[in-house]
């Protein structure tokens, strides 16, 4: 069966490949490339990525196919992916393959195009929106994409929120159980959380009450919670004005942390702002380094909004910072009793040496 | 920081190339001496390799192309005062030499501090217990084994693991002396065999792992705690395959995250508890097949083959940046040079697969079927990158220059691809692609079979449907653009579908940049693949591409790899742009700074070409890589490519017998009488004609190789029965006057067509029949009379105007009975450049891109007038060149030398007295001349007269001498009293006995003669296996009289490589 398929970016470019996975008809996101090595499962599970097309700059995938104990939610959360070249042949013995499971879960991929012009380009010209088609679709897909609203305008996070409270939510198979005995108690406002954030709490003794985005600053404090988390999630913090006024209403009242998407709105709720990157930081190789100690860090990142340097309060310290662009990866204010990483601790996919930060998230807990 | 507490550091290189340390220490080596003086360092190498660039004059402050041992150390931290030695960037040599200084006391005793890898982490990482142990407190798994100091020992540990079990000396470069034990009767003799290859006389046992996957991770990590995996590794061949002669592929393909962030922890945390706190290591891994079981195998504390590979595969100049953390910085101080915005202290992210596949010297060192083990074999290796891994597999076999159009089925006439699939064998993968072209599609059982995972199967399934595909016959513009892009070569897709290409396609141009991307490469090194976005823009006709010498190779490595270097200097000097195109990723050629552009690509015409259009220049340099290059010139030119230098007509006229006979007769030169043959008869026939001893060689052969000699028509037979061997029409034989007992010369010069300079004349030591790269040779000449060398520059200059010498020439000439005989004429580098140049102060290669930019000779000032020649002396006294060889790595071939090339490297020994000179070679070559004991001495009725001074000389130095019957008369008669001892034919004890029983530490011995020859070449063999000296000349015995007169004086002299003159 001919599955030719066309990647075409909102201004103009256009791929050709070859469709695998479901048959969805159009595919729409902006599109972000990942330059990360191994992890394609948990990248495409990571509901962070949501509404987002995925380009992997790492040319074969599929390789060792999918397993039941790496997905970081419940599903495929991108809205699609794009690939070089997808491994077709036989996988080990229990898991199934990338084709497979993307089927299953009802989303198309493009594989063949040619990802590292396509990366060239989204580094020159920014991320943007794009849709994969088949070629019998093109005007119809021309024409949603120039109506299809910027990231910037798309509440992302109803999508991939729980709706109610969860206490020590069941992670799945391949993670660790919630602790029997906890030492502390979180609570957790799902932006669209990865599955991994939560195990890095379970297995440090941390019982973890899963709040929906919507949560207010009383449920929150109804949980007699050791410190307030805000987790990952899609999309730009600057729409998420009630989660802002939730957190700073919070300020003084318990810790608060945060991690990538958890950490903006932090930004925010401190007097802050955030903007939109070119092309944002996607990939296992982020040097990021500890103001602290000097020491860096090879990390996990997955971001295309960033804490504004020079709005920061006075009081607010920079904790980390990206040794590359010098951009902000972490703050910590002890006026303000917060603290939070712009980067991923529970890597998954990426290097697993800055998990010692969920102990600092501990240990400044109440 | 930059240390402020040391201000001289010592480089130690690996000296010669041998099997397991090849030029990948040169260009490590290089780089960190780069790297120091970049810092503002007095930088000192000691590295008695004069193939090598690092030794090239300029680029260190203090160069001592000098014996890699201890005491001439010590003379260097005497005589120049460094106050650092860096460890790291020589190989296991340097490694043991640092323990060495260390435990003796030396760098106490000059106060000279170890950069690099401290003593004690070296001994952590190297030795096998304390290394497990570390492991195990980590919490990671080891391999079952034991320690054992001796058989009862390892006997002891054979009842607790069963066998099969792997048995490993400590303390040797490569795993030299490992071997896999099947069997009980195995097990005993392998063990002594070990015991004895380790020089602390300790063996490691353990849990065989054959069948496992196996993976690398080249690490880094700074006094900080930094730490970074640079690249990672996947072997393609599972374990039971050493790691350089495995096919390895980069980055690892078969794990998924949550396995490779397990690996990649535990690599830090074992450099960690190690202690690497500023440079860079390579942990190895064995998965089990399920992946259940991970096993740390081992570490290098130290930059590696690997390393070179992972910077070649990545960008990142680990050699460089060890250099720079050696000496205080930290990985986070360190900018991205290839990307000049971000740090070093970042992972490497690849959009593109490397693959390198491994050369092997099959014909010379032929394998067993399942001959690779834990020991190394291969002598070279290559390098591919492609978008995707079937593309970048079939670039690298096509790389490999073994008559591989890519990934090809086995020719089963040849082979049996059956037991090679369960063989540990350089040819398992193509035995799989045989197996599964003829129809096997049970890829698991495959995969149990051959121990190659799926994946890597599932790559030659690609191919065969991409192969069956073509084979339909018709090949359109898609089918095309398919084929090229799963890599395959014009060549291969004509091969398959019988049908010329459709359409002209242009590749793209793709950086290397580090990053996948993310941010601009601001370093020009590329590849190129099909169907692709275009980077960058070509460099224009200005620029000049130099075809470099793909996969080291005997004959073909180091030496031309530092021409090719040279020479891109040389021409950036003056003012012109290059483009370097390699394949082999262990060389300074490749390094991304070397050149303007730099391309890692086949070495193949239609490659070149390719590139040629990309850059939009015709210019291509074809002189320099040796051989390779200049195979392909012709189709270079018939494409429009501009051939610098000599023109392709009189390379033809010095490369076809019959034209290059016309120019001999033309010029009134001499060679020795030669013929051609069609037939068996007719070999006979021309023989006789010519009358014995004659050389016999099959056409178009390279390196000498099935050279040989018969004195009688047996010896005719013996060629014929050679199975490389294949006489007709199209492929006659050639057979040629051998002239016996002559001495042979190699003369290097650079020519402009109308003069010549002579950079050189080498005089060989050796017997005439042994390849000129495996005899040590003397410059100046060392016995020679006046008239025969004014008669070779005659020859020369001759030569050169008549044949219009465009660059650089070799010559070799050979004289007997008082004439001068010429052998071959190669219109291109020779082996002997670099260590003519260095010898002489004149940069050859040097001189050679200035005629080809239009400075005649005289212009250079190294000819006084137009039309005769200048000559070059020797700056250092003497330099005498010595032969390396592998035969370590294989017990079963014998070592005897021949016309046929052996050896891998080589040393030069410089001195003011000749005795110095010698001394030192050998010493560098790591032969064992003695200074005390007993010397056998057995010559023809020839030699019996000029023995007489150098068996009284020996006497005089303390020697006892025992002689062959005929011998030890006539050494009585001239007052020598000397023991007899039998030949060997003559019964027991005999002279073989002697050696075997190390009761001989000098043997002279000149050859008597076809008729004893056999009986000649087991006293050589032995010798070699014994590691006694061993000479067949009375020049060599000389020489080796006079080296012993400079060792009993027990001075260590090092003399620092004069600047020269340019």
């Amino acid at each position: 069966m001919d599955r030719t398929a066309i990647l075409r970016l909102k201004d103009g470019t256009e791929y050709t490949g070859t469709a695998f996975g479901a048959d969805s008809g159009i595919s729409i996101g902006e599109v972000v490339f990942n330059t990360g090595i191994p992890g394609y499962q948990e990248i495409l599970t990571d509901p962070s990525y949501s509404g987002q097309i995925v380009t992997l700059t790492s040319p074969m995938i599929g390789n060792y196919g999918i397993s039941a104990e790496d997905n970081e939610s419940s599903g495929i959360k991108a809205a699609a992916l794009i690939v070089k070249k997808l491994y077709r042949g036989p996988v080990m013995e229990g898991r199934i393959t990338l084709d497979e499971f993307m089927s299953r879960s009802g989303i198309t991929g493009i594989e063949g195009v040619d990802t590292r012009s396509l990366t060239l380009h989204l580094r020159d010209h920014g991320s943007q929106n794009a849709a994969i088609f088949t070629p019998d679709r093109r005007e119809e897909a021309k024409e949603l994409l120039a109506s299809f609203p910027d990231i910037t305008e798309r509440a992302l996070i109803d999508g991939v929120s729980v709706k109610d409270r969860i206490v020590d939510p069941d992670l799945g198979e391949g993670f660790c159980k919630a602790p029997e005995k906890p030492v502390k108690r979180f609570a957790l406002v799902d932006y669209g959380i990865k599955r991994s954030i939560i195990e890095c709490l379970y297995k440090r003794g941390v019982s973890v009450v899963l709040l929906p985005h919507d949560a207010t600053a009383e449920d929150v404090l109804a949980e007699d919670p050791d410190a307030l988390f805000l987790s990952n999630g899609p999309g730009d913090p600057a729409l998420l004005t009630d989660a802002v006024e939730m957190t700073r209403s919070l300020i003084g009242k318990l810790p608060i942390e945060g991690i990538c998407l958890g950490h903006q709105i932090i930004t925010i709720a401190i007097g802050g702002r955030t903007e939109k990157m070119k092309f944002g930081h996607h990939g296992s190789n982020q040097p990021v380094r500890d103001t602290v100690t000097g020491r860096t860090f090879v990390t996990a990142q997955n971001h295309g909004f960033m804490t504004v340097r020079s709005s920061l309060p006075k009081t607010t310290s920079i904790w980390f910072e990206n040794a590359n662009d010098q951009t902000v990866e972490g703050l910590y204010d002890e006026t303000l009793n917060v603290r939070s990483v712009q980067f991923h601790p529970e890597a998954a996919p990426g290097p697993e040496e800055a998990e010692a930060i969920f102990d600092a998230f501990l240990e400044k807990a109440r | 920081m930059r240390r402020d507490d040391i201000h001289h550091i010592l480089v130690i290189g690996s000296g010669p190339i041998v099997i397991g340390q090849a030029c990948e220490f040169d260009y490590s080596g290089n780089q960190a001496v780069r790297a120091l003086k970049e810092e503002g360092y007095e930088v000192s190498l000691i590295n008695p390799n004069p193939a090598t660039v690092m030794t090239t004059p300029g680029l260190a402050d203090h160069i001592f192309l000098e014996p890699l041992k201890k005491e001439y150390i010590e003379r260097i931290f005497d005589q120049v005062g460094p106050d650092a030695i860096l460890s790291t960037m020589g190989g296991q040599t340097a490694l043991n030499l640092t323990m060495e200084l260390q435990k003796e006391g030396i760098l106490d005793k000059y106060g000279v501090k170890v950069i690099g890898a401290s003593a004690d982490a070296i001994e952590k990482a190297e030795d096998r217990g304390k290394f497990k142990d570390i492991v195990t407190s980590l919490g990671y798994e080891s391999a079952r084994s034991g320690i054992a100091h001796s058989i009862e020992d390892a006997i002891a540990i054979k009842e607790r693991i069963p066998l099969p079990l792997i048995i490993r000396p400590s303390f040797t470069l490569g795993g030299m002396g490992g071997s896999i034990a099947e069997t009980e009767e195995d097990f005993i003799p392998l063990c002594e065999h070990a015991l004895e290859m380790s020089p602390v006389h300790e063996i490691l046992i353990e849990e065989s792992l054959i069948g496992w996957r196996e993976f690398e991770m080249e690490v880094m990590r700074d006094r900080k705690d930094n730490a970074i995996i640079v690249c990672s590794i996947e072997n393609v061949d599972p374990m039971g395959v050493h790691t350089g002669d495995s096919i390895t592929i980069a980055p690892i393909q078969t794990l998924n995250d949550r396995e490779y962030q397990r690996m990649r922890t535990a690599s830090i945390e074992i450099l960690r508890a190690v202690g690497v706190d500023c440079g860079g290591s390579n942990v190895q891994f064995a998965l089990s097949p399920d992946h259940s079981r991970m096993i740390v195998i081992e570490m290098n504390p130290r930059v590696s083959r690997s390393s070179a590979l992972a910077s070649k595969a990545t960008g990142f100049p680990i050699a460089r940046i060890s250099a720079k953390l050696a000496v205080g910085y930290t990985l986070d101080e360190v900018k991205n040079e290839i990307t000049g915005e971000s740090v070093s202290c970042f992972e490497p992210a690849l959009d593109y697969v490397a693959v390198k596949v491994p050369r092997f010297e099959l014909e010379k060192f032929p394998l067993e079927a399942s001959a690779l083990g834990t020991q190394m074999r291969s002598v070279g290796e290559t390098l591919a990158l492609g978008r995707t891994a079937l593309e970048a597999m079939n670039k690298a076999f096509r790389s490999s220059e073994q008559k591989l159009e890519g990934i090809m089925p086995l020719d089963e006439s040849k082979y049996d691809a059956d037991l090679l699939l369960r063989s540990a064998h350089p040819l398992r993968y193509l035995a799989a692609f045989t197996a599964i072209k003829k129809g096997e599609t049970d890829l698991e059982k495959l995969s149990k079979t051959t121990g190659f995972d799926i994946y890597f199967l599932q790559l030659l399934v690609e191919e065969k449907e991409m192969e069956d595909e073509l084979a339909k016959g018709s090949l359109d513009d898609d089918l095309y653009l398919r084929a090229k892009k799963a890599g395959l070569s014009d060549k291969r897709i004509e091969q398959l579908s019988g049908c010329s290409r459709p359409q002209h396609l242009v590749p793209a141009r793709h950086y290397v940049d580090t990053c996948a991307g993310e941010f601009e490469a601001l370093t020009p090194y590329c590849y190129t693949s099909y169907g692709e976005g275009d980077e960058g823009t070509g460099l224009g006709k200005d620029a000049v591409i130099i075809v470099a010498s793909g996969p080291n190779r005997i004959g073909q490595g180091l030496e031309f790899d530092t021409c090719c270097t040279l020479s891109s200097r040389a021409f950036r000097r003056l003012g012109r742009k290059t483009v370097m195109i390699n394949s082999n990723p262990e060389t300074v050629s490749t390094d991304y700074n070397t050149s303007d552009r730099l391309y890692i690509a086949p070495l193949t015409a239609e490659d070149v070409l390719a590139i040629m259009e990309k850059e939009g220049t015709k210019d291509v340099v074809v002189q320099l890589g040796g051989q390779t290059p200049l195979n392909m010139a012709a189709e270079l030119e018939r494409n429009g490519a501009h051939i610098i230098g000599t023109s392709l007509k009189s390379i033809d006229e010095t490369e076809d017998r019959g034209l290059f006979s016309q120019v001999v007769k033309k010029l009134g030169l001499r060679q020795p009488e030669n013929r051609s043959a069609a037939s068996v008869s007719e070999i006979k026939e021309k023989a006789h004609e010519i009358g014995f001893p004659v050389l016999l060689r099959p056409s178009f052969v390279l390196g000498g190789r099935a050279m040989f000699i018969a004195y009688d028509d047996d010896g005719l037979e013996e060629f014929m029965k050679k199975p490389e061997v294949t006489v007709s029409e199209d492929s006659p034989v050639l057979v040629d006057q051998f002239l016996e007992d002559a001495f042979e010369y190699d003369l290097d010069a650079v020519s402009d067509g109308r003069s010549v300079y002579i950079g050189g004349i080498l005089q060989h030591i050796e017997a005439a029949g042994i390849h000129s790269g495996d005899s040590a040779a003397v410059f100046p000449p060392y016995k020679s009379k006046p008239e025969i060398l004014q008669e070779m520059r005659e020859w020369t200059l001759r030569l050169a105007r008549h044949l219009n010498v465009q660059g650089l020439m070799n010559i070799q000439f050979a004289e007997k009975d008082g004439k001068l005989y010429i052998i071959e004429v190669n219109p291109r580098a020779s082996r002997t450049v670099p260590f003519i140049s260095k010898s002489s102060g004149v940069d050859l290669v040097d001189a050679a891109v200035r005629v080809w930019q239009g400075e005649d000779l005289v212009a250079q000032g190294l000819v006084k007038s137009e039309g005769s020649w200048g000559e070059g002396r020797c700056i250092t006294g003497w330099a005498i060149k010595e032969a390396v060889f592998s035969f370590d790595r294989f017990p079963h071939v014998d070592p005897a030398l021949g016309p046929e090339m052996r050896s891998t490297g080589e040393v030069v020994g410089y001195g003011r007295t000749f005795g110095e000179a010698y001394a030192k070679s050998q010493a560098a070559a790591f032969n064992k001349l003695p200074v005390s004991g007993r010397v056998i001495i057995s010559v023809n009725s020839k030699d019996r007269k000029t023995i007489v001074p150098i068996a009284k000389a020996l006497e005089e130095l303390g020697f006892h001498i025992l002689a062959t019957k005929g011998t030890a008369r006539d050494l009585y008669s001239e007052g020598i009293l000397a023991d007899v001892v039998l030949k060997t034919q003559d019964g027991h004890p005999n002279i073989v006995d002697y050696i075997r029983e190390r009761k001989a530490d000098l043997i002279i011995n000149t050859p008597m003669g076809f008729r004893a020859r056999q009986s000649d070449d087991d006293i050589r063999t032995e010798a070699v296996r014994a590691h006694i000296p061993y000479t067949t000349t009375t020049s060599a015995a000389k020489a080796a009289v006079e080296a012993i007169r400079y060792l009993q004086e027990n001075r260590f002299i090092v003399r620092e490589l004069p600047r020269g003159n340019r």
